[in-house]
C-alpha cells in the first residue's frame, strides 16, 4: 500500500493548469505562461518574472560594452536577454542556474551547473545548528577556565557550493575565537565553486575577513572506508580521502546534507524533473555497491549516514547534525546510530533527537512528515549536559 | 441675588465686568493675565511637580551615576527650564495675589515693582521704566507660555524610531490600486528630497496587465524619527478626479488608506530597554509561540527531491489574528525577517492605539466627545479638478497640487499645519486629563 502511495502520489499532485489561468497570466504579460510551465502558479510565476526582469535590466546596465556600442539597442537588450531566460525556465532549467546564484541567509552563494542548488529546508537547519553550536560553546565557557581558548572545529561532508560551511561562519564566528571548518565533497567542480563562494561573499563583505582562514575546501571520498571495489568511481575520483580525514586529527562538530534519494524515488516521480534534468545525480542519489550487504543497512540510500556516523564514532565527535529526506528515514539514521553506538561501546552518554520534532504536540499532515528533517546526535559529558535538555523527543 | 429666573450669559459678563470696571492700572493687568495665562492651573502644577523631579534627580545624579535617571533627567530638562522662564516673565508682570502662591523667590522684586507703580509718589521717569518693563515682558510671555506648553506634552513612545509607511487602497477598486500607487510615489520623492534613506519592503500589484494598481506596498524608511515627521500622515486620503479608466468623464471619489507604523531596531543596538523588541517584560514583545508560521508549498516531498523557488511566508499573530505575508524576495530568510518586521510594527502600534483609546475613555466623561484622529477617518481630500489639496485637520487649503504629489514644499506646508494642530490637541487632551485628576483628587480626599 505505501509503495502504491509512492507510486501515485506525485502524479496527482501535478494537475493540469487550467486554460483560464493560462489565459490570465498571458493577458498580464506574455512571458508568464512560459514560466508557468514549471512554477504551477500564477504568483510564483509573476514573482520569477520580476526576479529575472530586474536581473536581466541589471546585466544590460552592467555591460559596459552593450551601453556604448550599441546604445539605441539598449533597451532591447535586456528584453531579449528576459526572453531567452524565460525560455530556459520554461525547459526546466533551474532559476538558479538562470540567474548564477541562490540567496543562503544573508549570503549569495552562487550556483552553476553539475552542483547542488542549496535548499530552503536546509538554510533552516543550518540556523538550527548555528544556535546550538553556539550554545554548546556558551556551555562550555561557563564551565572552563579560560574562555578565550575555545576552539571549535566543524567538518562539513558533502558541502556541494560550501552553503552550509558559509552560513556556520557567518552565524557563529561573533561568538567563537578560534573557528575553523573544513568543507569536503568529491566534485572538482564542486570544491572550486565553494572556493568561488567563500572569496565572493568576502568581498561583498557578508563574511569576516578571518573566514578566508578559517574555512577550507578539500576534495575527499566519505565512502572511501566502505568495501568497495577498485572498480568504483568514487573512490577513483577520491584524492586520498583517508589522509586528509586523518590529518585533521580532532573534530568537535561533523555536519553534512549527503545524497539521500533512494534509486526508487529518483525514478518513480517523487524527484522533481527539473532537478533530474538539470542537478547532479552525484549529489542526490548515493551510489551502488556490489557487496553492500556487508553493512547492516535496511535501505541502500542510507549509506551516507552509516560511514559518516561510523567516522563521528571513531573520532567522538560531540555533535553531529544530519539532515535526512523525510521522517522515516530519519527514524532510521536514528535507529542505525543506536546500534553502531552499540558497537562502539558508546550508548550512555548519547543523545539522539530529530529535529523539527515529530511529536504529538503539533498535528501534523501528512507531507509534512514527508518534509526533510535534522538529526541531531550530542555526546553528554564534558560538562555540556545541559544543550540536550530541549530537543529529546526521540531519545527513547 | 437675582429677580429673574435667569439670566443672558453674555448680560452677566457685562454687568459683571461693568460692576468690577476700575480706572486703574491695575485691572489692565488683570486683562493682561487671562490673555498670555492660557495655561491652566492644572498644568502649572504638573509642570511645578515635574520640575521639582527634575531638580531631585539632578541631584540624586550629581552623586550617582544611572543611564535610566540621566535619561529621565533629559526629558524633563526642557520643561524645567521652560517653566523658569516663563515665572521670571510672569513674576514681573503679575501680582502674586492672582497667580497662586508659588512666586515666593520673586516677591520681593514684584512687590518693588507694583508699589513703584502704585505709589503715586514715584517720579515720572521711574514709572515709565517699570511699564516698559511690564510691556516687554508681556510680548514675550505668550511665546514662553506656548513652549512650555509643547514641553510638557508627553513624547511619543515611537519618536525617535525609524518607520514603516504602509498603502492600502481603500473603497474605490481600481481607481484607488491607481491612487495608491501615486502616493507611494509622493511619499518616496517626499524621502528623497528630505535625504532619508527608503527601501520598498512589499509591492503587491493587483492583478491585471498594468503594473501601477497597487494592492499593497510597505514603505520602510530608515532614518531616526522618521516616525515622529510621517506620523501626520496615518488616516484615509481621499481623492478627487476624471479617473484614467472613466469613459464618460465623471468625478470619482476613492479612498487610499496610510498607516505609520514604528520600525523596531534590531536588537544590541543600545535602546532603551521599552523598545526592545525581544525583551518579555517590554510592552511590544511578540511571542514567538504565539506566530504562526506558514511557508506556501505544494504538497509532496521536499530537500533535495525538488527545487523549490517559492520562498513566500506568512505570518499569523494568533491572539490579535494579524496576518502578515512576505514574498518579495528569493531569499525565505530576508522574507521572514521582514515579515517579522512588519507583524512586529503592526503590534506595537495596535497596542498603543488601544492604551491612547483607553486615555480617550478617561478623558470622555469631562470633555464630551473629544476628537481624536483614528486609521478610519478621512484626513486629506487630494481634488484634482480644482487643482487643491485640503487638509481636514487643520483646515489648510493648497491650491496646487502638484507641489504636493511630488512630496514637495506643498507636502511639507500641509505635514507643517497638521503638526501644529496635533501639538494643540495634545494641549487640549493634556489640560482636560490634569482637571480629571484634579477632580478625582478633591473628590477622593473627602473620604
Amino acid at each position: 500500500m505505501r509503495e502504491a502511495s509512492h507510486q501515485f502520489g506525485p502524479k496527482g499532485a501535478m494537475p493540469r493548469i487550467p486554460s483560464r489561468t493560462i489565459l490570465d497570466a498571458h493577458r498580464q504579460d506574455h512571458l508568464l505562461p512560459l514560466l508557468l510551465q514549471e512554477c504551477r502558479s500564477l504568483d510564483l510565476a509573476k514573482s520569477e518574472l520580476g526576479w529575472m526582469r530586474n536581473r536581466a535590466v541589471s546585466k544590460a546596465q552592467s555591460n559596459p560594452l552593450r551601453t556604448e556600442t550599441t546604445k539605441p539597442k539598449l533597451h532591447q537588450g535586456w528584453r531579449s536577454t528576459l526572453r531567452s531566460m524565460c525560455r530556459a525556465r520554461s525547459r526546466g532549467q533551474p532559476l538558479q542556474y538562470i540567474l548564477g546564484d541562490q540567496p543562503f541567509g544573508d549570503l549569495d552563494i552562487l550556483c552553476r551547473k553539475e552542483v547542488l542548488i542549496p535548499r530552503h529546508e536546509t538554510e533552516t537547519f543550518t540556523f538550527h545548528a548555528a544556535n546550538l553550536i553556539s550554545r554548546n560553546v556558551v556551555n562550555a565557557s561557563q564551565s572552563l577556565i579560560n574562555p578565550h581558548a575555545i576552539s571549535v572545529r566543524v567538518i562539513d561532508l558533502c558541502t556541494g557550493t560550501g552553503c552550509i560551511s558559509l552560513l556556520l561562519h557567518a552565524l557563529v564566528a561573533p561568538h567563537v575565537q578560534h573557528l575553523s571548518i573544513v568543507g569536503i565533497d568529491i566534485s572538482t567542480t564542486a570544491i572550486k565553486l565553494a572556493r568561488r563562494n567563500l572569496k565572493y561573499n568576502i568581498r561583498q563583505g557578508k563574511l569576516l575577513d578571518r573566514a578566508m582562514a578559517d574555512i577550507t575546501f578539500r576534495k575527499g571520498n566519505v565512502l572511501c572506508g566502505a568495501p568497495v571495489d577498485a572498480s568504483n568511481v568514487e573512490q577513483a575520483l577520491g584524492d586520498t580521502p583517508e589522509s586528509t580525514l586523518r590529518t585533521a586529527c580532532h573534530f568537535d562538530v561533523i555536519i553534512s546534507n549527503p545524497p539521500y534519494i533512494s534509486e526508487k524515488s529518483y525514478g518513480n516521480g517523487t524527484t522533481a524533473r527539473s532537478v533530474r534534468m538539470y542537478e547532479p545525480r552525484i549529489a542526490l542519489v548515493p551510489p551502488v555497491f556490489g557487496d553492500a550487504l556487508k553493512i547492516p543497512l535496511h535501505q541502500q540510500e542510507d549509506i551516507f549516514y552509516y560511514h559518516i556516523l561510523s567516522l563521528s564514532f571513531k573520532r567522538k565527535v560531540r555533535l553531529v547534525m544530519l539532515e535526512c529526506g523525510d521522517h522515516s528515514q530519519g527514524e532510521r539514521v536514528a535507529a542505525l546510530c543506536r546500534s553502531l553506538a552499540a558497537q562502539y561501546l558508546q550508548l550512555d552518554d548519547l543523545c539522539i533527537s530529530i529535529w523539527p520534532a515529530n511529536d504529538g504536540t503539533l498535528n501534523k499532515s501528512a507531507h509534512e512528515v514527508s518534509e526533510p528533517c535534522m538529526v541531531i546526535v550530542q555526546r553528554l559529558g564534558l560538562g555540556n549536559t545541559t544543550t540536550c535538555g530541549q530537543p529529546t523527543s526521540d531519545s527513547k | 441675588m437675582f429677580n429673574a429666573p435667569w439670566i443672558c450669559a453674555r448680560c452677566f459678563v457685562r454687568s459683571a465686568a461693568r460692576i468690577g470696571s476700575n480706572p486703574r492700572p491695575f485691572l489692565q493687568r488683570r486683562g493682561l493675565k487671562t490673555d498670555s495665562a492660557g495655561i491652566s492651573q492644572a498644568l502649572l502644577a504638573r509642570a511645578r511637580s515635574l520640575t521639582n523631579e527634575h531638580s531631585k534627580l539632578s541631584a540624586h545624579l550629581a552623586e550617582v551615576f544611572d543611564a535610566k535617571l540621566a535619561k529621565r533627567v533629559g526629558e524633563l530638562a526642557p520643561i524645567a527650564s521652560t517653566l523658569k522662564e516663563w515665572e521670571h516673565a510672569n513674576s514681573v508682570c503679575f501680582s502674586p495675589m492672582y497667580l497662586g502662591l508659588s512666586f515666593i523667590d520673586n516677591l520681593q522684586s514684584i512687590s518693588e515693582l507694583l508699589s513703584l507703580l502704585n505709589d503715586p509718589e514715584t517720579d515720572a521717569e521711574l514709572r515709565s521704566l517699570a511699564v516698559e518693563d511690564l510691556e516687554s515682558s508681556k510680548v514675550a510671555l505668550p511665546a514662553i507660555a506656548d513652549n512650555l506648553k509643547k514641553a510638557l506634552i508627553p513624547r511619543h513612545p515611537f519618536a525617535d524610531l525609524p518607520c514603516l509607511l504602509e498603502i492600502r487602497p481603500g473603497a474605490g477598486g481600481d481607481e484607488a490600486g491607481l491612487f495608491a500607487f501615486e502616493v507611494l510615489r509622493m511619499y518616496i520623492a517626499f524621502c528623497s528630497r528630505r535625504g532619508f534613506r527608503y527601501s520598498l519592503i512589499k509591492q503587491d500589484v493587483a492583478d491585471g496587465p498594468a503594473q501601477d494598481r497597487l494592492s499593497e506596498a510597505v514603505l520602510e524608511v530608515d532614518a531616526d524619527g522618521a516616525y515622529d515627521i510621517l506620523r501626520t500622515e496615518s488616516g484615509v486620503h481621499r481623492v478627487q478626479r476624471v479617473p484614467a479608466t472613466e469613459a464618460k468623464g465623471r468625478t470619482h471619489t476613492s479612498a487610499v488608506s496610510v498607516m505609520i507604523l514604528p520600525s523596531f531596531p534590531d536588537s544590541g543596538s543600545g535602546l532603551d530597554s521599552s523598545l526592545n523588541f525581544e525583551d518579555p517584560n517590554s510592552d511590544y514583545y511578540v511571542d514567538p509561540q504565539e506566530v504562526r508560521t506558514e511557508k506556501m508549498r505544494a504538497g509532496g516531498a521536499g530537500g533535495q527531491h525538488v527545487n523549490k523557488t517559492e520562498s513566500a511566508i506568512r505570518l499569523t499573530h494568533i491572539p490579535t489574528g494579524t496576518v502578515v505575508s512576505m514574498q518579495d524576495s528569493r531569499s525565505q530568510h530576508a522574507n521572514r525577517k521582514k515579515a517579522w518586521q512588519v507583524l512586529r510594527a503592526r503590534i506595537a502600534e495596535a497596542r498603543r492605539e488601544a492604551r491612547e483609546q483607553e486615555m480617550v475613555n478617561l478623558r470622555r466623561g469631562a470633555m464630551g466627545g473629544v476628537a481624536r484622529m483614528g486609521r478610519g477617518d478621512k484626513i486629506r481630500t487630494y481634488n484634482y479638478g480644482q487643482n487643491r489639496c485640503t487638509d481636514h485637520r487643520s483646515g489648510l487649503t493648497i491650491h496646487n497640487l502638484d507641489s504636493v504629489l511630488d512630496g514637495g514644499e506643498g507636502l511639507e506646508t500641509v505635514m507643517e499645519s497638521v503638526r501644529t494642530w496635533l501639538v494643540e490637541r495634545e494641549i487640549e487632551a493634556l489640560a482636560v486629563e490634569e482637571s480629571v485628576q484634579d477632580k478625582e483628587g478633591l473628590r477622593a480626599q473627602p473620604r
